[in-house]
């Protein structure tokens, strides 16, 4: 099922840092992992990953490392810093929030929604 | 070689980031996403390498659209506030090190005491002695005799190198060393030449030149350099005479006694500081 961009971009930060905090992730990976854990529902243009990653960055949310393959290439990876673990769980507490929010409006109305029986 | 496909993709993006410094370190990232994307793509759906970078680039979304955002996270005002802050901070450390640290005091954390085998006699007997003298100006460069010494000294004989034969038991020599130190807070600068340039006055008109003076006479006394030993900001030369017993008797008669360089109309002079010992310090 494709997910509206609108939906997928205000949730972005918070998925970014979930998977951080399992463990330190390079940026590809990360795309892989969205992709594996949601069963394919979130497949985002990876390129829009990086300005997310970049800009957590560049406020102390997450820092960044270089690592060698045993290929020899270099990967940058990222981690989840004290400052990105505070944030990830307001982001959590507000999706939790919001969503059960939403679930409790669309689960009123759903008798509406409900196909009429024959 | 990153395919041109990859190249011209990250391309596109770099050129919409205002700061350049930031730019190398993404378009690395971006091309390692999609080596790693064409990878996949060729181990599991078994695409042909063109084919399976094309459609890694495909799947990164628009080039222009990626480049904004990142542009977005890499603000150049931020950007350059950071650089300067760093090079502010190491230029204030370099200039707080030169200001607070006196240059004495750094000086001896790094001096050597000269091996005193090198100077070694039978018996001493010092005549005069003393320093540091005043300081002289020349350029960025500042001199200062650190101590200075006359001495007899009784030095035994050595066999002759050709005949074998000794001579006599010892040899009287008066000796004046003078340590000289040339430093400099521009540490970027060379050590100064100053052996050839380097002559001693004494009040009674004569003019004791060094070895390496071509008119330097060597029926009359020399002086020589021992050794100039470069240190942190300094340098420091010994400077040694030896008069034998003829020529003591003249030497002594000098009321004071001058280290006068001289070069191309660059000339510093300071007053050999020598003082009368004790009898305790004669031997000492």
């Amino acid at each position: 099922m494709k997910i509206d961009k609108s939906l997928l971009s205000g949730t972005t930060v918070l998925l970014v840092l979930s998977l951080l905090q399992q463990e330190d992730q390079y940026g590809y990976q990360m795309i892989a992992a969205l992709s594996a854990r949601s069963d394919n529902v979130f497949q985002m243009k990876e390129g829009t990953l990086y300005p997310v990653l970049h800009t957590l960055e560049k406020q102390g949310h997450i820092k960044s490392y270089e690592k060698e393959t045993p290929q020899g290439r270099k990967r940058k990876y990222y981690r989840l810093t004290a400052k990105g673990q505070r944030l990830l769980g307001e982001k959590a507490a507000e999706w939790k929030a919001f969503s059960q929010g939403v679930e409790k409006v669309v689960s009123a109305c759903t008798p509406q929604l409900q196909p009429e029986k024959a | 070689m990153a395919r041109p496909v990859f190249a011209r993709f990250c391309n596109a993006v770099c050129e919409k980031i205002r700061f350049r410094p930031d730019r190398p370190g993404v378009y690395e990232e971006l091309l390692a996403h999609l080596q790693d994307s064409a990878a996949l793509l060729e181990e599991e759906e078994g695409m042909e390498g063109a084919q399976a970078a094309e459609e890694a680039v495909k799947r990164m979304g628009d080039a222009e659209e990626i480049g904004i955002l990142l542009d977005k996270a890499h603000s150049p005002l931020l950007g350059w506030l950071w650089i300067l802050s760093k090079w502010f901070l190491g230029i204030s450390l370099v200039l707080a090190f030169f200001a607070l640290w006196p240059m004495e005091e750094l000086r001896d954390q790094f001096y050597r005491p000269w091996p005193e085998e090198m100077f070694h006699a039978d018996r001493q007997e010092i005549l005069k002695q003393g320093g540091p003298s005043e300081k002289a100006r020349l350029g960025a460069y500042t001199f200062q005799i650190e101590e200075a010494t006359l001495q007899d000294a009784w030095n035994p004989r050595y066999p002759d190198i050709y005949t074998g034969n000794y001579g006599p038991e010892v040899w009287q020599t008066l000796e004046l060393n003078v340590t000289l130190r040339s430093y400099t807070p521009l540490f970027y600068l060379d050590v100064p030449k100053l052996s050839p340039y380097l002559s001693i006055e004494g009040s009674e008109g004569q003019v004791y030149l060094g070895s390496w003076h071509p008119d330097a006479d060597y029926s009359q006394p020399l002086l020589q350099i021992s050794s100039s030993r470069p240190l942190f900001f300094w340098q420091e030369c010994r400077l040694t005479m030896y008069m034998d017993y003829g020529q003591r008797e003249e030497f002594l008669k000098n009321q004071w006694l001058d280290l006068v360089y001289e070069r191309e109309g660059n000339t510093f002079r300071i007053r050999i500081p020598l003082e009368e010992v004790t009898e305790h310090e004669k031997t000492s």
